[in-house]
């Protein structure tokens, strides 16, 4: 309850996917509003973890770290019809379950797996015709 | 006046833009206020810089949107209320769980911190339609409940999985 509240539950994903993600929609495909979104959320964390990075390769990583992450929850909140609870429970569950189990390689690669498949099943490069979009 | 108008505009002309520009600015400069002067006080500016995605949200949907009167003003101070009070204890008994050492201003920082998730939850019943739209999934879930078990599952489940495949590859999960 306490990441929910102060992890990113309701103070991140009302602004990156409630806001952003669906205006970002409107002008790009999901994948490339994804891709935009995620690069944009890694770099806003950058000086709350300025302090663990120890070279610029880790630093990278991180970074396309949050982009496989923003491309699952677009995914998800594309389906939900705009759902920032849906957004906000895969990122806290994230966020909490990094506290007992370690991220490993193999975890790695599932998660890029299933960021794939998820692209390729839900064609992501493809702009959506019917989104919960924003009419401005 | 006329300046307040015209920033109006140009954030309803570039909401994006002024999204990411405003949530930057706020959490950057509690964020550096912290990393220069770290002390009890400035902590506590963390958790309101962490908040900036939702705060700059709620501000540009409520420029953005329009008025409309169907927001339940009585359930959205009820969820207001409820909300506050659990996210104010929990911060408490988070903090004290981990240094078991509360000071006085941490404690008056935790009720007003608490004021933040109380208001993004509750303002699913805004009065402004686009505010609304933002935050009513936390109150009114939208989509199959699938999608939520998906949600709660996906990260614990590749995380187990990678570690169990790693064990099993005879190497250290640590």
């Amino acid at each position: 309850m306490y990441t929910f509240f102060y992890g990113g539950g309701t103070n991140e994903e009302p602004g990156w996917r409630g806001f952003a993600l669906p205006r970002l929609q409107l002008k790009f495909s999901p994948l490339i509003a994804s891709i935009i979104l995620g690069l944009i959320w890694g770099f806003w964390h950058t000086p709350l973890y300025l302090p663990q990075y120890s070279s610029i390769i880790q630093y990278g990583i991180f970074l396309l770290n949050t982009i496989k992450i923003a491309i699952i929850l677009t995914w998800l909140y594309n389906p939900t019809g705009g759902s920032v609870l849906a957004t906000a429970l895969l990122h806290t569950i994230g966020n909490i379950t990094f506290e007992f189990l370690p991220s490993t390689l193999a975890s790695d690669l599932i998660q890029l797996v299933i960021m794939v498949v998820l692209i390729i099943t839900d064609r992501m490069w493809k702009k959506k015709k019917e989104l919960n979009q924003v009419e401005h | 006046m006329i300046e307040i108008e015209n920033s109006i505009n140009t954030i309803k002309k570039f909401p994006l833009l002024a999204f990411f520009f405003m949530t930057f600015v706020i959490s950057w400069c509690l964020f550096f206020i912290y990393i220069l002067f770290p002390n009890e006080v400035s902590i506590l500016l963390i958790f309101i810089a962490i908040y900036a995605p939702a705060i700059t949200a709620l501000i540009l949907s409520r420029i953005t949107g329009f008025r409309q009167n169907d927001g339940k003003k009585i359930v959205r101070l009820v969820i207001f209320i409820i909300v506050w009070a659990i996210a104010t204890t929990v911060f408490i008994i988070n903090y004290y769980m981990q240094t078991s050492d509360l000071s006085i201003v941490i404690t008056v920082g935790a009720i007003f911190l608490g004021l933040l998730p109380a208001l993004m939850i509750s303002s699913g019943f805004s009065h402004n339609s686009d505010v609304r739209m933002v935050f009513q999934s936390y109150i009114k879930p939208k989509g199959h409940f699938v999608w939520y078990l998906v949600a709660i599952l996906l990260m614990p489940g590749s995380l187990l999985l990678g570690a169990v495949i790693t064990l099993l590859l005879g190497q250290n999960v640590s």
